[in-house]
């Protein structure tokens, strides 16, 4: 497994997800603008904003459920969930680069949300719950 | 968990009637190989982004050359400390932990530069330093820690 370079490919893929998170949610007005028509008030970006607040912190919550399993142990040397976990967040780190730069409109997030932070953190929770309930996989 | 599970596989296959205890402490040893990698992460972000602040923002002369310079060293430094934290753990030698903690105070120095100090700080070296320190505050309490331990088990 030292060998392999999964547990180091997963946690830098990890570590440039988290750190394109954290800058979106400090720079998100351009993008909570984008997706807002051109005469909009203040309680519509107030309300697509509470949106995006919502869904990156639901991102960051769902990192924290990722880091435990990783770095605990329970998931560190499991090929299959580390397979899955670095190229899901390798391609929201290159989504969220586009995201950033391109000022893609705030509901897209999304769909980056679902497929590469939600999916791997539901298959981790899956075997959390196998390992730690059910003494199943080790 | 995983850190009983260790002690038990390795402790295996000593001779009948005795028990060896393992000092060394698995999260320490976790959090010293990851943050060995996150260094070079940092490394190859702090590098990017002083070529994007090289090309963008103007300069004093020198500062720039100053700054990759303490990079560098820091690199070095934090390339020692990590030897020095992985050789003592697994050795159960509390000079290499020592050192190791030594060295992680001048370590933070180094990055609180990054942080604070230097010319131009963006947003993602706020964020890029604020996980190395976290990693360098875990690492200095696992390592008392461990020492401690060390110390105790010590004939």
């Amino acid at each position: 497994m030292q060998g392999t370079g999964l547990v180091p490919a997963r946690f830098l893929t990890l570590i440039a997800h988290l750190v394109l998170v954290i800058v979106v949610f400090w720079t998100r007005d351009e993008n909570v603008k984008m997706c807002l028509p051109e005469d909009y008030t203040s309680s519509d970006f107030n309300d697509k904003d509470i949106e995006m607040i919502v869904a990156l912190s639901i991102t960051l919550g769902l990192f924290a459920v990722e880091f435990i399993g990783f770095m605990g142990g329970i998931t560190m040397f499991m090929p299959f969930q580390a397979l899955l976990s670095t190229a899901a967040h390798s391609g929201a780190a290159i989504a969220l680069a586009y995201f950033l730069f391109d000022q893609w409109p705030c509901h897209w997030y999304w769909y980056i949300f679902g497929f590469c932070s939600a999916f791997p953190a539901c298959m981790e929770i899956i075997y959390i719950i196998g390992i730690l309930c059910f003494r199943k996989g080790y | 968990m995983a850190d009983g599970q260790a002690q038990t596989s390795i402790s295996q296959p000593n001779k009948k009637g005795r028990t060896q205890f393992i000092r060394s402490s698995l999260p320490y040893q976790i959090l010293l190989y990851l943050n060995g990698w996150y260094f070079a992460f940092f490394f190859v972000c702090e590098i990017l982004l002083f070529v994007f602040k090289g090309e963008t923002l103007p300069y004093a002369t020198n500062v720039l050359a100053a700054e990759v310079i303490l990079l560098f060293l820091l690199a070095i430094v934090e390339a020692l400390r990590l030897f020095f934290g992985k050789r003592g753990n697994l050795t159960e030698q509390i000079m290499g932990v020592l050192v190791c903690v030594f060295l992680s105070i001048s370590t933070i120095f180094g990055v609180l530069f990054f942080l604070l100090w230097q010319t131009y700080v963006l947003r993602v070296e706020i964020i890029l330093t604020a996980i190395q320190l976290f990693f360098i505050g875990m690492e200095i309490i696992f390592g008392i820690i461990s020492i401690i331990t060390f110390a105790k088990g010590a004939p």
